[in-house]
């Protein structure tokens, strides 16, 4: 209420007042929710089923049909693509709706990859020379259905797709076919959606259906392959002796060609013993698979693959069969987990954990490796899993991705086109902004994915990256060229706390912004809840009015008495000087932004301002592990600040509950603070489990970030999951 | 079927009872979002009602010590200290008075300024109105940025944004001009398969997750039914006047998404919404200038908005303010010059709604915002300063005039009286 007059806070005054500051309090860091690893069963994470992101989104493409979607075709497109939903600063597309305008801009942008590749007839993706257009469907299917999808694809669907290889949709041009078939896929909620959904453990205890699924094992016989079709004209067949074991399947790939004077579809009938064992109308022109389990054959046994007539005599209508293969078949049933689950628990499946894996790490669709460890069942144990993730840390594409990551951690984004004074800050030149953010990414990257220096190195190290441009900048020189480079034993800055991206984000035209960066502070790198400014009744009134017009006309005398110049500290000390702001500025805010003081707006160490005025870089952290909290920490200037922070366990466990939430699309604790989603009790406590045993894990391996990012793979609330309520 | 699905399903069979009486057949009917469009200019000049459209104006960080103090009118339309630049459309302007944001000032969740919070709603009003009478338009509504930087869209289902917020403008216009259905009679076949395939793939996810995620998927669907309603109504032979060869930026305007170009792009984006609703390809548009965070900065102006607001000298506020309403100004202007296709000028037809998120900036206040309609023809009482307990009613108002007032209010006590005509 306000302070000096409380009596005009009537009404509900009170209790916003108190609804407001209770908010500082509550879940103030990244490690309060845990319960405690003692009592932590199975920790269930949240089943999600994630809109792709634009970078996911464009990635893919770039990863299954070779176009970039900027390179290629244009920033205007790539800016079509739909944005993401933030929370906590970070791209999270958990809650994210396809509307109408979204899935017109996919299709906007699907178009013109797919006519992009029409315009070399899809060389750079298929060869289909020599193929017919059924031909041709069934190799980009086998090819890509699995990519595009990120997991095998169904019988139905695979003769569903199939059947855009046909006259009525290609009209004789076979690109057409690939065209359309890409156009679909890649509008496809199957291929849209990140499915982390899993299969309810109910099913795979008791079986999924009533008509179980068979697939083959052991030595599969091939008989007719597409490389050597079997054309099977009326009356006629095919006949082979396949061995037999009891429990067996036939696949068999055919199409049909209608008789020409009944227009009448063949009929394929499996026969032996002297027995039908199936008979299927082939009633199609591309090529479609089907499958039989056959249970009544053991041993050698000759069996004929007939075109029979089942309706008029029609000479012409063949059947032309492309694969024939036998082999014993078992029903398909998904490995039970060796925990015991909760019966409303979901298990992710091998693709859904391949496709997890690569977009966590590499921000893409999974490569044919992750998919054939999927197909493979070799996605199961922690070291294949760890495996995998070194495997993809340690590619071009995850420094990419982490670099990105890092980007919207720090949120410095910003720095590219930030407005700055160029009559102050001449040499800071759209080449220094673009070094400055690829600065960022590099050490981080160099940091957690290469671990060339100590994990406490990210916030306080005495290194840099940067090229000539930004070395000379930075006034340290010794590097020529345009690429980035490591520079060490450097004194004048202390780690990503006083990088230049961080410390220019969070300052003005010419001021440096004591506020913004004591809140970035907080909130990136401490995880604290620091609360909005308070909004309506608890700034309204004329108390308020009064106090602020009292601060400024002594701001305007203090002026008066010095030139009018005073130092961005001087200024910020008037400014949040009546009493309702000192509430959260007098300790949460301002000793904090005062002692980074001794860098400018652009990032440059600096002892005088711009004006010329020493500057005063004295600061004080009250609260470190949570914003009202009683310790605090003193310290002249960001460099000693960044390493007063650097090895504290809020620091790390901040870190790892931001590397939890790229993976699971929550903090441990909350999911944003300025939302009113909540997490449940019964959720906190699972990530709170989580986020310990990952601390502990990273403690247990000499603070290693890689040993971190693997344990991510294997927790339990990447595999095992439960329906939340968003 | 919610009550939306229904009225947008009449719309619809309304649509296609039109096509029959204008005498047009479906297989004539062709292909092109222009085509689609074109249709329904001339449903609409058959229906008043049904040609009405509107703008929703986002203007972030309210005004200076409120709208009272530095926005509002007289009552004799004598312009306050940011609102001077309105001077040659005020008579076009209905001002509101007393306006309280509910659910309060602040930079964050702005998608409060158009409803996403109230209950029952479908989401932000421009989504509700794409619902009901934006089904049959080939965008049911459409979302133009100005240096959002394509951050915290104010159209919103909740807390989950929607994400074709375009900041680029040549982005939009291809989107809008580029984007057409394939005319051809196997294109139209093949456009309506992809659909038919992604409804069957949704259908598949929806029955393996049973009521999980029912609200996103059916949201999922109706966008790909949208989509396949597109192909069946999409023609490909003429155009409204103007709309057959529409060019981008014919002034050759900075296209460069930096916050000096501001004026530039705004001004684009105002051709791109008013080229849309012309050419009858929504009748829907939101404009949204800036973030939450008013993080950014305008053309000829010194430093970035927020830090404005903040400053402590309110001259640096106000001259963001002023400078937002004169391109208000602009747009309304443009409205007034634009030939609408149907006959009359686009002012007419088109309501402009300036909506804010706070009251003032500084104070992060909600009550007394600048909020005010522009337009809309004889069917608004304007060039007056009228009270409005709430932006909700404004809301309300604006889906009235949209002849959308049967949908749920996003106010117990609905639409203001005295707006309409």
């Amino acid at each position: 209420m306000p302070l000096s007059n409380p009596a005009s806070c009537t009404g509900s005054c009170a209790d916003k007042v108190a609804q407001h500051i209770s908010t500082w309090s509550s879940s103030s860091s990244s490690s309060s929710s845990s319960s405690g690893g003692a009592n932590c069963g199975v920790n269930y994470g949240p089943r999600l089923l994630r809109v792709l992101t634009k970078n996911e989104f464009a990635n893919s493409i770039k990863a299954i049909t070779k176009v970039d979607v900027i390179a290629d075709l244009g920033q205007s497109t790539f800016d079509a693509i739909p944005a993401d939903n933030v929370f906590d600063g970070f791209s999270n597309n958990t809650m994210t709706n396809v509307e109408a305008g979204a899935l017109q801009s996919y299709g906007f942008v699907v178009n013109k990859v797919v006519n992009k590749l029409l315009e070399s007839d899809f060389a750079d993706m298929i060869d289909c020379s020599g193929l017919d257009e059924s031909g041709c469907g069934a190799l980009f299917l086998e090819k890509y259905g699995q990519r595009i999808f990120r997991r095998n694809l169904s019988d139905e669907e695979v003769n569903t797709y199939s059947a855009l290889f046909t006259s009525e949709y290609t009209a004789g041009d076979v690109n057409q076919g690939l065209a359309l078939a890409l156009r679909s896929m890649l509008t496809s909620p199957y291929f849209l959606y990140r499915d982390e959904t899993g299969i309810s453990i109910v099913e795979i205890k008791n079986g999924t259906s009533n008509t179980p699924e068979y697939e083959a094992v052991g030595e599969l016989q091939s008989f007719v392959t597409a490389s050597s079709p079997e054309t099977v004209d009326l009356y006629g067949r095919v006949a082979f002796s396949p061995n037999y074991t009891g429990n067996d399947l036939i696949v068999i790939t055919v199409s049909g060609v209608k008789g020409p004077t009944h227009g009448e579809w063949p009929t394929l009938s499996i026969e032996s013993n002297g027995g039908t064992l199936a008979e299927v109308l082939v009633n199609h022109s591309y090529s479609k698979t089907y499958k039989f389990h056959i249970t009544d054959l053991s041993g050698t046994a000759y069996t004929a693959f007939v075109n029979t007539n089942a309706g008029q005599h029609d000479p012409g209508k063949n059947l032309v069969i492309s694969k024939l293969q036998v082999s014993a078949a078992q029903e398909k049933v998904p490995t039970l987990p060796a925990e015991d689950l909760d019966d409303d628990a979901y298990v992710l499946t091998q693709f859904q954990l391949a496709s997890f894996l690569a977009f966590t790490f590499t921000g893409t669709t999974p490569d044919e490796v992750l998919l054939n460890a999927a197909a493979a069942d070799e996605l199961q144990t922690n070291a294949q899993i760890a495996a995998q993730i070194d495997r993809l840390l340690d590619t071009q594409q995850a420094r990419k991705h982490f670099g990105d990551y890092a980007t919207q951690w720090l949120k410095v984004g910003r720095i590219l086109d930030i407005e700055k004074n160029s009559d102050t800050f001449p040499d800071f030149t759209p080449d220094v902004r673009a070094a400055m953010a690829m600065e960022v990414k590099e050490i981080f990257n160099h940091v957690v994915l290469d671990e060339g220096e100590p994990f406490t190195s990210l916030f306080d190290g005495n290194f840099i990256f940067a090229n000539e441009i930004l070395a000379d900048f930075y006034g340290l020189g010794g590097v020529s060229g345009s690429g980035m480079q490591k520079i060490s034993n450097v004194s004048s800055r202390a780690g990503l706390i006083t990088s230049g991206a961080f410390l220019t984000v969070n300052a003005h035209e010419q001021d440096t912004a004591p506020i913004l960066r004591a809140v970035r502070l907080r909130t990136r790198f401490l995880c604290h809840n620091v609360p909005l400014p308070p909004t309506g009744v608890s700034l309204s009134g004329d108390d308020f009015d009064e106090a602020r017009q009292e601060a400024i006309e002594a701001w305007e005398a203090y002026l008066e008495e010095n030139g009018g110049k005073a130092t961005s500290r001087k200024k910020y000390e008037f400014q949040t000087s009546a009493d309702l702001c000192m509430n959260c500025h007098e300790e949460m805010i301002n000793p904090l932004g005062f002692g980074f003081e001794d860098f400018d707006a652009v990032g440059l160490p600096q002892s005088v301002d711009y004006n010329n005025l020493d500057v005063e870089y004295d600061g004080t952290l009250y609260g470190v592990n949570k914003v009202n909290g009683a310790e605090s920490i003193a310290f002249e200037g960001a460099k000693q600040l960044a390493h007063e922070l650097a090895g504290l366990d809020i620091t790390r466990q901040c870190f790892i509950d931001n590397i939890f939430r790229l993976a699971m699309g929550t903090g441990s604790g909350y999911i944003d603070r300025t939302i009113e989603i909540n997490l449940s009790d019964s959720e906190k406590e699972r990530y709170g489990c989580e986020v310990e045993a990952l601390d502990k894990q990273m403690k247990a391996s000499d603070y290693s970030t890689r040993a971190l990012l693997k344990a991510i793979g294997s927790m339990d609330s990447v595999r095992y999951r439960k329906d939340v309520q968003r | 079927m919610t009550y939306e699905k229904e009225i947008a399903n009449i719309k619809r069979r309304d649509f296609l009872k039109f096509i029959g009486k204008a005498g047009l057949s479906l297989p004539v009917l062709q292909a092109s979002s222009l085509g689609a469009g074109m249709l329904l200019g001339r449903q609409a000049m058959a229906a008043d009602l049904a040609m009405r459209r509107v703008i929703f104006l986002f203007v972030p960080g309210g005004t200076p010590l409120a709208a009272a103090h530095s926005f509002t009118p007289t009552d004799s339309l004598q312009l306050n200290t940011c609102s001077v630049p309105l001077e040659s459309v005020k008579q076009q302007c209905l001002f509101f008075k007393g306006v309280d944001i509910v659910g309060g000032g602040g930079h964050g969740n702005s998608q409060r300024v158009l409803g996403a919070f109230a209950d029952g709603v479908s989401g932000t009003v421009d989504l509700a109105l794409a619902e009901v009478v934006g089904a049959t338009s080939p965008f049911s509504s459409l979302r133009l940025g100005v240096r959002s930087r394509e951050e915290s869209a104010v159209s919103a289902r909740g807390f989950t944004r929607v994400t074709d917020l375009m900041d680029n403008p040549i982005t939009a216009f291809e989107k809008l001009f580029g984007g057409g259905i394939d005319s051809s009679p196997i294109g139209a076949k093949r456009d309506t398969k992809v659909q038919q395939l992604n409804l069957q793939a949704l259908q598949k996810i929806k029955n393996k997750l049973g009521n999980y995620e029912l609200q996103r998927l059916e949201q999922h669907e109706a966008a790909i039914n949208k989509l396949k309603t597109d192909v069946e109504n999409a023609a490909a032979n003429s155009v409204p006047a103007g709309c057959s060869d529409p060019s981008f930026n014919p002034e050759n305007l900075s296209t460069e998404q930096v916050d000096s170009q501001f004026s530039d792009l705004f001004h684009l984006q105002t051709e791109n919404a008013i080229m849309a609703l012309k050419c009858n390809l929504t009748r829907i548009v939101t404009i949204q200038l800036g973030n939450n965070g008013s993080e950014f900065g305008a053309t000829g102006l010194e430093g970035a908005y927020h830090g404005a607001i903040h400053s402590g000298v309110i001259e640096r506020y106000e001259a963001f303010r002023i400078y937002f309403s004169a391109l208000s100004a602009h747009l309304i202007s443009r409205l007034a010059e634009t030939d609408d296709p149907a006959g009359g000028k686009m002012i007419d037809s088109t309501l402009v709604v300036h909506v804010s998120d706070m009251a003032d900036g500084n104070a992060h206040t909600g009550d007394d915002a600048p909020y005010f309609f522009a337009g809309g023809g004889s069917a608004i009482d304007k060039g007056k300063v009228m009270t409005a307990s709430n932006h909700h009613r404004i809301l309300d108002t604006a889906a009235e005039y949209m002849g959308a007032g049967d949908m749920p209010n996003y106010d117990t006590d609905g639409a203001l009286s005295g707006v309409l005509l």
